[in-house]
């Protein structure tokens, strides 16, 4: 112990010359197991250019294991965190994974933000089979390779981009589909996630127009082309800027003819709305979290949340907070045990600030609790009865 | 050094265009060395001598294009030893240069509408064209076509009106002759000394020495980038080391 | 036909801009035989400047004027410190011209910040129909402008004293300064009137597409120095000409082809040029000069 301790110190006096190393220790010390508490670990870009959301993100962590201490705990056992630093690289990341599985007492590993930096850990943590409950890490690869001991809080970037889709075919019942997209692998991707929701629903795509990002702002000759396959709505499935302009320009296209516009989550900031203009109104988007969702556990969450940071939470509070109750959740339904936890996670359907949570045999969110939003006066507006109707599906 | 055979060019007037003591300094090589030229109003000066002896150099130390090593070029009273080019040819000297250089694609009017705009008088009026086509006669049924398609002798006209159109004090010449037929060559010098009748004074550098000699007022030679013989023409025609060196056994 | 002649229209007005952009880059060619790399990033700023005016609710006229006299003053220091001192290099002034470039982009990115951003400007939102085409007001304006433009440039080259000089020192540099032509006054004018029309039609285009980017100064730049190749680079009749012909071209190909073949369309035609026609189609040998 007193050598370990003298490791530890050298390389944090050591880090002090190199990076931000220094937070790959556990910064809480570390806990005996004779305590009786439910050890967990977090790994999240606490410094670097992603330590932003990887701050929020514990900041929802943090504030949901300090409600659950306060009120008992799980099961009566409290729950203690041990907080590593993986600065969204997948170097730290390892080194942050080893540390953690030399941990004998740490049951579960929460708050992941950065895929990239999860990639790398995952393998380490199957090693001794060590589930990961990620926050926000978004990418479909990390479910695409079938770890037994993976599973996240936001759907990936596949489940998401099918929302917007599945809001315009199911819910708002459009046939014909217009897909305006940067030639880019995100947009390949999102095209080809359109595709199949709009097959999986019976609908078409009408047009498939694309551009390439950031050499033009020209989208007169791509829209003349969707007015003229005559869509129910068009989707929009790039970067804001680039949306944000064509809308603008898709009056002279369709004329007087309102087009129904369907947008990622991308889309939901006010620079889309500023370059739009009014042609924006109305434009639907769907995403992970909407700080205006009126569900009781959203409004507790928000206040909470301002309450303790005094600021606003966003997607990474959100996705840390329910990250906890999750686990808690699946801890209870495992009847108090933190063995063989993963199926119990798998199986859990948690009702949080995001929405209801539940999970696909690969670990990932189902999609239950995207939001609906719509763009209203120039606002983005939670729309409930959508947001119903798309997470009944 | 210079072998002089007449002190006094003109000696109670103020030289339009003068050289002092010039030396010019290619890197290591001497183009020329203490070089002195007075060129007064009205008057024809030639600038004679052979090949590599300093006479493109003498052209460029007047117009500006090279640096001067040391010594001075004056304009009247004014020192203009490194004024830039335009400025100081836009004072009231016109060029006839070396090879004609016309504006190829600009006509012959605009050529000399040019000529005259980039002088010391501004725009060309109608008179000063109709003057300058009154003394070029061939050109008045070319005055449309770009000069980069005329003869030589139709652009050395252009040339020559392109100098004279802005009303000069002084025009300075290099080779106006040279590859030119013989009955166009003669035409030049008949030229020449229409400006010298027009009391425009001429600086003329010319390897057809003989010619030369006959419209100039006053010689200067050079050889290996130093004045080595300067006075009145006759007196340099029938200088020895001219006979031998220049005008051949004939005279 | 409807969407042939809505494809037309909008490839002719697309062209107007990619001319009044390639202007700049075959004026100074024409004259000077040296590419205006530095040429994006000044009407880049000017644009700015009207569409930062405009937004802080200047009126449009004075928002317009002072974003061209930003870019011709913008011109003249680039045109003063970066090329003059290395004029007749053939090199130098490539490199000095990328990196006046870039200052000018850090500069407008301090004042501006990288966000993309809309230009308000009249006739944006309203249309005009034609039977069954659609027409934009502004497609108009940026047609009446053009033509303005063309007939302006025209009697500029063909009718003054300026253009005539610059011929002249197009024709022979060295002459025109013996001739007693200000060489340098005329050079710094050509730049200038090169920014002058790189400004309009960065106006045109902020205005018709309601978006500018600080990074149009280097981006914005292929469609507009294709369309100077296409027409030859160094004339300024053939940038209206490519300028035309390349809008129209990337409009057919996005209705009748597709419009993931377009920046594969528009490289294929510079790298063709480049290699078949060097001269473009007004196949003027400008080249013929060290």
């Amino acid at each position: 112990m007193l050598l370990a301790f003298q490791a530890i110190t050298q390389r944090a006096l050591a880090a002090f010359a190199v990076t931000g190393l220094i937070l790959a220790g556990p910064l809480g010390g570390t806990a005996t197991a004779a305590d009786d508490a439910i050890h967990i670990a977090s790994t999240a870009p606490l410094t670097g250019s992603a330590a932003a959301y990887g701050i929020e993100t514990m900041n929802g962590v943090r504030l949901a294991i300090e409600q659950i201490n306060a009120a008992g705990g799980i099961g009566g056992k409290q729950i203690k965190l041990s907080e590593y630093d993986d600065q969204c690289d997948p170097t730290p990341a390892a080194t942050a994974a080893n540390q953690i599985i030399s941990d004998r007492d740490i049951v579960a590993v929460v708050g992941n933000v950065c895929s990239s930096a999860t990639l790398a850990q995952i393998p380490i943590f199957g090693r001794v089979g060590l589930p990961v409950l990620a926050a926000t890490t978004s990418s479909p690869a990390l479910s695409a390779k079938g770890y037994q001991n993976f599973a996240r809080i936001i759907p990936n970037d596949d489940i998401q981009g099918a929302g917007s889709m599945n809001l315009g075919t199911k819910v708002l019942g459009y046939k014909r589909i217009a897909v305006l997209y940067p030639s880019d692998d995100y947009g390949q991707a999102l095209l080809a996630i359109a595709k199949n929701a709009a097959a999986a629903s019976g609908a078409e795509i009408v047009a498939a127009e694309t551009y390439v990002t950031g050499s033009t702002n020209d989208f007169s000759s791509v829209l003349a082309n969707i007015a003229a396959a005559n869509p129910d709505a068009l989707y929009l499935a790039g970067y804001y800027a680039d949306m944000g302009a064509a809308v603008s320009q898709s009056v002279r296209a369709f004329g007087d003819k309102h087009i129904p516009l369907l947008a990622n989550a991308q889309t939901q900031v006010p620079e889309y709305v500023s370059l739009a203009g009014a042609a924006a109104e109305g434009t639907w988007v769907t995403n992970v979290y909407d700080i205006n969702n009126p569900s009781k556990e959203n409004k507790a969450f928000v206040a909470a949340y301002t309450k303790k940071f005094n600021a606003e939470p966003g997607v990474q509070a959100a996705a840390g907070y329910d990250n906890i109750y999750v686990l808690k959740q699946a801890i209870e339904d495992n009847k108090g045990s933190t063995e063989n936890l993963m199926p119990v996670i798998r199986a859990t359907r948690h009702d949080g600030a995001m929405g209801t949570i539940s999970f696909d045999k690969n670990g990932d969110n189902v999609g239950g609790s995207l939001v609906v939003l719509r763009l209203t006066g120039g606002k983005w507006v939670f729309d409930e009865a959508s947001t119903k109707k798309l997470t009944a599906h | 050094m210079a072998e002089q055979l007449q002190n006094a060019q003109m000696p109670d007037e103020t030289p339009l265009l003068q050289l002092k003591n010039v030396s010019v300094n290619y890197g290591k090589f001497r183009a020329l060395t203490d070089v002195s030229y007075r060129i007064y109003p009205g008057q024809v000066v030639a600038l004679l001598g052979g090949n590599a002896s300093g006479k493109s150099t003498s052209m460029k130390t007047i117009s500006g294009t090279t640096t001067v090593t040391a010594g001075e070029v004056f304009w009247k009273d004014e020192l203009i030893t490194h004024e830039p080019t335009p400025r100081r040819m836009a004072r009231g000297i016109g060029v006839v240069p070396e090879g004609r250089r016309m504006f190829s694609s600009l006509t012959v009017l605009e050529n000399l509408q040019l000529g005259a705009w980039a002088g010391s008088k501004g725009r060309a009026t109608r008179e000063d064209i109709a003057e300058m086509l009154d003394l070029f006669p061939p050109l008045k049924k070319l005055v449309h076509r770009p000069s980069g398609v005329l003869s030589g002798g139709e652009q050395q006209m252009v040339a020559f009106a392109r100098a004279l159109i802005r009303h000069p004090e002084l025009v300075i010449m290099d080779e106006p002759s040279m590859g030119l037929a013989p009955a166009l060559v003669k035409r030049v010098f008949e030229i020449i000394e229409e400006i010298k009748n027009r009391k425009i004074a001429v600086f003329i550098v010319e390897q057809n020495a003989r010619a030369a000699l006959r419209v100039a007022d006053y010689a200067y030679v050079l050889a290996a980038g130093q004045v080595v013989l300067e006075g009145k023409p006759d007196m340099v025609a029938t200088a020895p080391m001219m006979t031998e060196a220049y005008l051949g056994k004939r005279s | 036909m409807q969407f042939f002649t809505t494809q037309l229209l909008n490839g002719l007005t697309s062209g107007v801009v990619y001319a009044m952009l390639a202007v700049g880059y075959s004026l100074v060619y024409g004259i000077l035989q040296q590419i205006n790399f530095a040429h994006g990033y000044v009407y880049m700023f000017g644009t700015f400047v009207t569409a930062s005016l405009i937004t802080s609710g200047c009126p449009l006229w004075l928002a317009i004027i002072a974003g061209l006299v930003a870019g011709a003053v913008i011109a003249i220091a680039v045109e003063r410190f970066a090329y003059r001192p290395v004029r007749g290099n053939r090199l130098a002034p490539t490199v000095t011209a990328v990196g006046v470039g870039l200052i000018i982009e850090n500069v407008a990115r301090l004042i501006w910040t990288s966000k993309i951003r809309p230009m308000p400007f009249p006739f944006q939102t309203d249309i005009i129909r034609l039977g069954p085409v659609v027409l934009s007001p502004l497609q108009i304006v940026v047609a009446v402008v053009g033509i303005a433009m063309a007939a302006l440039l025209w009697i500029i080259i063909t009718k003054t004293d300026l253009g005539r000089a610059m011929r002249a020192v197009k024709d022979d540099l060295a002459t025109a300064e013996l001739m007693g032509v200000p060489v340098d006054r005329v050079v710094v004018t050509v730049y200038v009137l090169g920014a002058l029309f790189g400004v309009v039609g960065g106006i045109l285009y902020g205005a018709y597409y309601n978006t500018l980017s600080v990074t149009m100064g280097f981006s914005g730049t292929l469609n507009a120095f294709t369309a100077t190749v296409i027409g030859g680079i160094g004339s300024v009749w053939g940038a209206f000409a490519g300028g035309l012909l390349l809008g129209v071209l990337q409009a057919m190909v996005t209705g009748y082809v597709s419009s993931a073949l377009l920046n594969t369309v528009t490289f294929g035609l510079l790298i063709a040029f480049l290699l078949f026609r060097p001269t473009g189609i007004a196949g003027v040998h400008v080249a013929s000069r060290p």
